[in-house]
């Protein structure tokens, strides 16, 4: 099985994709009472996040949703029971927890209190990874800026080499 | 990779992979505990009850800010153990580079070979063929006695000079800065290329 762009390619958002996503996220926060509602690459990058719990580690947080994310699309795929739109229920004590897929690129992972509703808030995760998904789907016309724009040239290897150096501390 | 315009951020994804036991684990504790907490972020393994990674080991370096940019590093280790195949694969996943972290005793060359061929079929199902891709072979435990030799360990891999070597004993830190800082030098080089191929 070849899924070309796996590896070695990524998501590339410009400022006004990112600002639609985050607009997207502000409402699904808002309407869901979310404690935390976090958006991360399917690779597992942390894109944005939103709610009263921001005091997370989000680098790790966003690894570990992508990967239990990718855990489950796996453990369909084994017992051939593979679908799209998948999403995952974690129902805790005093939280509940949706990851569900955004599109072909993200993940979207929302934690709410258990006295939200569960079918309100499985209903606005549906709606807003639809429309973040159709935020990043590639379309003619879609402007995405020139990469050469923003990396910068030659000595960049050298200097993230030094860099590397530099955060060594014996 | 995920590049993000508006903030001027690019984050990269690398993968330590080889056989169980060989030091993938030990080389992030030793990076985690030689940057300062400011500039990474919590160390996170999902283990098993063994203490044996069961998923993968996960650590984030953030490298300052560099011609106007703020890269960071995602670094991520594979369980080593045989019946963890399917986990490693997906740990591959989305991944800019890997450093393959191999074992220089003599009776553990084969597993060296058998995970570093896994390693090769699992990017070719990506559909990566491993000879552009940024790679660094580490060869660790170097302070053990009866060692293999380095051209030993190059032909059994069938290694040619693409991929730069690094000896290492990693529960030392030795080896660790310069695999590390050698793989980023080469995803960057790659990302700089493919962003001119694009551009042309």
């Amino acid at each position: 099985m070849v899924e070309h762009g796996d590896v070695g390619s990524g998501l590339v958002l410009s400022p006004l994709q990112e600002k639609a996503l985050e607009a997207v996220l502000v409402q699904l926060a808002a309407k869901s009472s979310a404690a935390l509602a976090l958006l991360a690459t399917r690779t597992g990058h942390y894109i944005a996040s939103r709610g009263s719990r921001r005091d997370v580690d989000s680098a790790a947080l966003a690894s570990l949703v992508a990967a239990d994310l990718a855990a489950s699309t796996q453990i369909t795929d084994l017992v051939d029971t593979s679908e799209a739109h998948t999403m995952i229920l974690r129902e805790g004590e005093r939280y509940t927890m949706l990851i569900a897929e955004a599109g072909a690129s993200m993940v979207l992972l929302v934690v709410a209190s258990r006295d939200v509703p569960l079918g309100w808030i499985r209903m606005l995760v549906q709606g807003a990874s639809q429309r973040m998904a159709e935020i990043t789907r590639p379309a003619p016309g879609r402007h995405v800026p020139a990469m050469a724009s923003v990396l910068p040239g030659g000595e960049f290897a050298n200097l993230v080499g030094q860099a590397i150096d530099d955060l060594w501390t014996d | 990779m995920y590049i993000n315009y508006a903030r001027r951020e690019i984050t990269v994804k690398v993968v330590y992979y080889g056989p169980a036991l060989g030091g993938k684990t030990t080389n992030l504790i030793q990076i985690h505990d030689h940057v300062a907490d400011s500039q990474r972020s919590e160390l996170i393994s999902l283990k098993t009850a063994e203490d044996r990674t069961l998923f993968f080991d996960f650590l984030e370096l953030q490298l300052g800010k560099i011609g106007g940019l703020t890269p960071r590093a995602q670094l991520y280790t594979v369980p080593g153990q045989a019946r963890y195949e399917a986990s490693r694969r997906l740990v591959l996943r989305g991944a800019d580079g890997v450093v393959f972290v191999a074992d220089s005793q003599l009776d553990r060359q084969e597993e060296n070979l058998e995970s570093w061929l896994g390693m090769r079929r699992h990017l070719s199902s990506y559909g990566i063929d491993s000879q552009g891709f940024p790679l660094v072979v580490q060869l660790n435990k170097r302070d053990l006695p009866g060692a293999v030799g380095v051209d030993l360990f190059r032909s059994t891999l069938s290694l040619n000079g693409d991929a730069p070597l690094f000896e290492a004993v990693a529960v030392d830190g030795r080896g660790v800065r310069e695999s590390l800082r050698a793989i980023m030098e080469r995803v960057v080089v790659r990302l700089r290329r493919e962003i001119s191929a694009s551009a042309a």
